[in-house]
């Protein structure tokens, strides 16, 4: 016990300082900075219909829209989320970084009968 | 060949609902890839012309952004069609399906045109339900099935999603018009 305090010891003070910040990151603060390693979703858009249409991410993480349609499509919140990929045409993309927990239903502005989801963590 | 189609093209007269005496007239043509083609173009066009008058004299936004998709929509598929015909150097060839589909849309025209108000948008949207169900039905049963070209046969059938949802975003705004009963 007494040889591994000393081991401690007798690291630099920089090591031991990042130590203590990784723990206290690690612990105490679940939050963005506990987690910056944020992924990318993919959400295709093909016989007017989001594949999948439902998609669970994180807080932080980008979803992209690709529209592989011949027909011009958007994702738009529905909720007061109020993000918008804006038109998307044939090959384009647009996307959102997911910033607001929950559930945030979505449509196609252009064919309100397309429908999806994104529940954000 | 000519035996083999007269089905077929029964079927999508009686779907655009024509007068009897055009399509007794018209009871067994064939449709060859360039015929199939301009039908699709016709059919697209037709669309739009209507879009376009809707667009002009709605005063609902919901009709409004209906049109402003069909014409959208309608316009891209066209394009995505005449660059393939392009491509595979066929030209589309006007044929008596073709010119039904014109004389069906301009008595629709005729019948839309003089209303105002709410009455012509559910004039507008009965039609656009009644003409996306006949096209739909005339994708399935004459022109898929009678189109040689491979590649010409995935573009209608690559489209026939798109006509399904605007068929049901038709049917929405109908119910919300208290249209069609």
């Amino acid at each position: 016990m007494k040889r591994g305090i000393r081991r401690i010891a007798g690291l630099p003070i920089a090591a031991l300082a990042a130590i203590g910040v990784l723990a206290v990151a690690g612990a105490a603060v679940p939050s963005r900075s506990a987690d910056p390693v944020t992924r990318r979703h993919v959400v295709e858009i093909r016989g007017m219909a989001f594949h999948p249409e439902v998609l669970e991410v994180r807080r932080g993480d980008t979803v992209v829209w690709i529209n592989r349609d011949i027909v011009p499509h958007t994702a738009t919140a529905t909720r007061k989320t109020g993000w918008d990929t804006g038109t998307l045409l044939q090959g384009k993309s647009g996307q959102y970084v997911a910033s607001h927990r929950g559930e945030d239903p979505y449509l196609c502005k252009l064919h309100p009968v397309m429908l999806g989801k994104l529940i954000v963590r | 060949m000519a035996r083999r189609l007269t089905y077929p093209l029964w079927s999508l007269f009686l779907a655009l609902a024509l007068p009897a005496g055009l399509y007794a007239q018209e009871a067994s043509p064939k449709l060859s890839d360039p015929e199939v083609a301009h039908v699709a173009v016709t059919a697209n066009s037709i669309d739009v012309d209507l879009a376009k008058l809707a667009q002009s004299r709605t005063g609902n936004p919901d009709v409004k952004q209906f049109a402003t998709t069909m014409i959208t929509d309608h316009s891209a598929v066209n394009a995505q069609a005449t660059a393939l015909a392009t491509k595979l150097g066929v030209t589309p060839k006007d044929n008596a399906v073709s010119q039904s589909l014109l004389k069906g849309a301009a008595e629709a025209r005729a019948a839309i045109e003089p209303l105002k108000g709410k009455a012509f948008d559910k004039a507008y949207i009965d039609r656009e339900v009644a003409y996306h169900g006949a096209v739909i039905d005339a994708l399935d049963k004459v022109l898929v099935p009678n189109t040689s070209n491979a590649e010409l046969k995935k573009l209608l059938v690559d489209v026939r999603p798109a006509f399904e949802a605007h068929l049901a975003h038709a049917k929405k705004l109908q119910g919300s018009l208290g249209a069609g009963k």
